[in-house]
C-alpha cells in the first residue's frame, strides 16, 4: 500500500507523466519506422539519457519500449510492413483487413489488444519480480559468476541459429569487457596507450553500434518503401460485443508473451507468433485466420506487448535481459549506476516503482496518443528513406557525444556499427556480446574475488550451492543446444 | 558451395584473427604487485582458448557443410537475431556510409554543429541515392538548425563547437 502511494506521489510530483507520454510518442514513431526496430529506437534515445534524473531516463525508455510494440503495428497493417519484427505476424490479417476497407478496425484492434497485453504484462512485473529478485540475497560471489555464466549462456543458446556463433558473440563481448583498467590490480589492458579507453567501453557505446548502426550499414543503398502513402485512415476502436469476442484471442496472447518474455532469448515477434498460432488452433473460426480475422490481430499485437513488460522480471530481478529492448534497457540502468536485484528495491526503491508507474502511464495514454499520432506516423513512413537514414545517422553522432563530448566515442560506436554489420552478414546473434560485455566485469570480478576467499581454490564454485546449481544449469544448456547443431543430419539439413 | 558454409568458414577464420590480436594484447598487460592469483591476464587467456576453439570448430563445421552442400542449390541465409532484416548493403557501401560519418568527426570541430549536421545530413542523404536539389539543401540546412535548437539550446546538450568560429572571434 505504501508503494502504491508512492507511487502516485511521484507521478505528480514529478516530471513523470510527460516523460512516459514523450517516451510513447516517440517508441510510437519509432517503432512505425520499417527497419527501426524497438531495441535500435531505446538505442538512439539512450545517450540522452546521461544527464536526466534516473527514474525519469528509465520511464522514458520503457515508454518507448511500450510505444515502439504498438508502433510497430501501423505500416504491418497500413503497408504489409512490420515496423518491428514483432509485428510481422499482424501483417498477415491486419493487411487483410486493410484490403477489405477495415484499416481503422484493425488499428483499433491492436491498440486496444496492445494495451490488455502490456496490463498484464504490467501486473505480472509488478507481483513477480521483487519475490523473484529476494533469491539473489543469498548470492555469494561464486552465485553471482555461476549466474553470469547461465545467462550467457542461456542467451547464446537462444538467442540465434547457431550455439557456436551465439558463444563466439558472447566471448567478443567478454573480451570487449575486459579493456581498460583491471578493477583488482589497476593495470591497463588493451588500451595501446590511448587515454580514452582506460575506463573502458561502455556497454551503451557498442548497443548503439550493434542495434543503431548497424542497421543503418545494411540499410544503406536501399530503395525503401517506395511511394506507400496511403488514404486517410481513423482507429476506429472495438465495440463491447467485439471486445468479448476478442478476450480468447488476447488471453492466448498474454499467456504466450508471458512465456517468451520470462525466457531469456524468446523476445516480441516468437511470441506473435506462437500466440498467433495458438488463437488459430483454439478459435472457432480457424478458417477466418489468414483472410483478414480480428483474432488474428489481437493475439500477437496483445502478446508482443506483453513481452515489453514481462521480458523486464529477469532483467529487475537478475539482471539478465530477455531480449534486445530488455538489455538495451539494462545499459540505461548501469548508465545511472542502478545495479538490477535486490539492492534495486532497497536502495532505489522510487526508480522502480517510477518505472511501474510510467508503464502504467504510457499503457492508459496509449489509446488517446495511439489514436492521436497516426498521421504523423504516417507522414513519417512515406518520407524518402535518404532523408530518414540521413536524421537518424545525425541523430546517433550527436547523442553518442553528448556522452563525453568526445569524438572518439563516436569513432568507437562507427566501428561497433562495422562489426555488427559484419556480424549480421555472417549471421552472429548481437544480445550474446550484449550480454557480455554488460555482464563481463560481473563475471571477471566475482570469479577472482570468489578465488581471493577461498586462497584459490576452484572447489569454491561446486561448494557453493546456488552457484553449483546455476553452472549445472548452464552446462545442461549447452549441452542441449549442442546437440541440437550437431545432432545426426542436421548439417546436411542445415545445407539443403 | 553453400553460401553459408562460406561465410561460417570465413567467420572462423576471422576469429582465429581476432583471438591472435587478443592474444598479444593480453601478452603485454604488464605484471603488478597488486595482482591476486588469477591476475588480469587470467581471465582474458581462458577467453583467448575459448574463442580459438568455438573458431576451429566454426571453420570445420563450414567445410563440412561445404562437402556436403557442393552440387546442391545454393542455401539463403538464416535469420541472424531478432532484429535482422531482409537484403543488405554490400561491404564497400557499408564503409562508405562509415566514411560519411568520419567526415563529420573531421568537419564538425572546425564548423561547429549545426554546419557539421547539415553538411551529415547532406552527405548522408547524396550518399543514399538522393539527387542534388534546392529541397535536399534547404532540408539539410534546415535540419542543422533543428538540430542545434533542440540539443543545444533546447537542452542544453554540449555538442562541437566552431574552432573556424573561435579563430575568427
Amino acid at each position: 500500500m505504501d508503494d502504491l502511494v508512492r507511487a502516485f506521489q511521484l507521478a505528480v510530483s514529478t516530471p513523470l507523466i510527460p516523460a512516459a507520454i514523450a517516451g510513447l510518442v516517440w517508441g510510437i514513431i519509432g517503432g512505425a519506422l520499417p527497419g527501426i526496430s524497438a531495441s535500435i529506437t531505446m538505442a538512439l534515445l539512450l545517450p540522452f539519457t546521461y544527464g536526466m534524473d534516473p527514474m525519469i531516463a528509465i520511464v522514458l525508455l520503457s515508454a518507448t519500449y511500450i510505444g515502439a510494440e504498438y508502433g510497430g503495428s501501423i505500416p504491418a497493417i497500413l503497408i504489409r510492413t512490420p515496423g518491428t519484427n514483432s509485428a510481422a505476424a499482424t501483417v498477415i490479417d491486419g493487411y487483410e483487413m486493410k484490403r477489405q476497407g477495415r484499416a481503422g478496425e484493425a488499428l483499433g484492434i491492436s491498440l486496444w489488444s496492445g494495451v490488455i497485453g502490456s496490463l498484464v504484462g504490467l501486473a505480472l512485473l509488478v507481483t513477480m519480480t521483487e519475490p523473484l529478485s529476494k533469491l539473489a540475497l543469498a548470492f555469494t560471489p561464486a552465485s553471482y559468476f555461476g549466474l553470469g555464466i547461465l545467462g550467457v549462456s542461456i542467451i547464446a543458446s537462444l538467442s540465434g541459429d547457431s550455439l557456436i556463433k551465439g558463444l563466439a558473440a558472447a566471448i567478443v563481448g567478454l573480451m570487449i569487457s575486459t579493456i581498460g583498467t583491471d578493477p583488482i590490480s589497476g593495470v591497463s589492458r588493451y588500451t595501446s596507450g590511448i587515454p580514452e579507453l582506460i575506463g573502458g567501453i561502455k556497454p551503451i557505446l557498442v548497443m548503439v553500434g550493434l542495434f543503431a548502426v548497424s542497421e543503418l550499414l545494411m540499410q544503406s543503398g536501399s530503395k525503401g518503401l517506395g511511394a506507400a502513402a496511403t488514404a486517410k485512415v481513423r482507429v476506429v476502436l472495438p465495440r463491447l460485443p467485439m471486445m468479448r469476442r476478442l478476450a480468447k484471442a488476447q488471453g492466448i496472447g498474454c499467456a504466450a508473451g508471458t512465456f517468451e518474455g520470462l525466457m531469456p532469448g524468446g523476445g516480441g515477434s516468437i511470441a506473435a507468433f506462437l500466440a498467433y498460432n495458438e488463437a488459430k488452433r483454439w478459435s472457432s473460426t480457424p478458417e477466418a485466420f489468414g483472410k483478414g480475422s480480428e483474432e488474428g490481430v489481437a493475439a500477437p499485437e496483445a502478446a508482443n506487448n506483453t513481452v515489453a513488460s514481462t521480458s523486464l522480471i529477469p532483467l529487475l530481478s537478475f539482471g539478465i535481459p530477455g531480449s534486445n529492448s530488455a538489455a538495451v534497457l539494462l545499459g540505461g540502468l548501469l548508465i545511472h549506476g542502478l545495479l538490477p536485484g535486490p539492492r534495486l528495491f532497497e536502495q532505489n526503491n522510487d526508480v522502480v516503482l517510477g518505472l511501474y508507474a510510467g508503464s502504467l502511464v504510457a499503457t492508459l495514454a496509449q489509446i488517446v496518443v495511439g489514436i492521436l499520432i497516426l498521421p504523423l506516423c504516417m507522414w513519417m513512413v512515406n518520407r524518402p528513406r535518404p532523408y530518414l537514414a540521413a536524421v537518424v545517422f545525425a541523430l546517433v553522432l550527436s547523442g553518442i557525444y553528448t556522452i563525453n563530448s568526445s569524438m572518439f566515442d563516436i569513432g568507437l560506436v562507427l566501428t561497433g556499427g562495422v562489426i555488427g554489420y559484419l556480424m549480421r552478414l555472417n549471421g552472429f546473434p548481437f544480445l550474446p556480446a550484449v550480454l557480455g560485455v554488460v555482464l563481463g566485469p560481473m563475471i571477471e570480478g566475482s570469479y577472482r574475488r570468489s578465488l581471493l576467499l577461498s586462497d584459490g581454490d576452484h572447489m569454491v564454485f561446486l561448494e557453493d550451492r546456488i552457484g553449483l546449481a546455476l553452472l549445472a544449469f548452464a552446462a545442461i544448456f549447452v549441452v542441449i543446444s549442442l546437440w541440437r547443431e550437431f545432432r545426426p543430419g542436421r548439417l546436411s539439413e542445415a545445407t539443403a | 558451395m553453400s553460401l553459408i558454409a562460406h561465410r561460417d568458414a570465413v567467420a572462423g577464420l576471422l576469429l582465429l584473427a581476432l583471438s591472435f590480436f587478443y592474444h598479444l594484447g593480453t601478452r603485454a598487460i604488464p605484471v603488478s604487485s597488486l595482482s591476486d592469483d588469477v591476475g588480469p591476464g587470467g581471465l582474458p587467456n581462458v577467453l583467448t582458448a575459448a574463442l580459438v576453439l568455438l573458431a576451429v570448430i566454426l571453420v570445420f563445421k563450414g567445410m563440412a557443410q561445404a562437402r556436403l552442400a557442393r552440387g546442391r542449390t545454393v542455401a539463403a541465409p538464416p535469420a541472424a537475431s531478432d532484429d535482422d532484416e531482409q537484403g543488405h548493403a554490400s561491404l564497400p557501401r557499408a564503409l562508405g556510409f562509415v566514411a560519411v560519418g568520419v567526415g563529420y568527426m573531421i568537419v564538425a570541430p572546425w564548423t561547429g554543429y549545426a554546419a557539421g549536421v547539415a553538411l551529415l545530413i547532406l552527405a548522408t542523404a547524396l550518399y543514399e541515392r538522393e539527387k542534388p536539389s534546392l529541397k535536399l539543401a534547404a532540408v539539410a540546412a534546415g535540419g542543422g538548425i533543428a538540430f542545434w535548437l533542440v540539443f543545444v539550446r533546447l537542452l542544453g546538450v554540449e555538442q562541437p563547437f566552431s574552432r573556424l568560429l573561435a579563430l575568427v572571434s
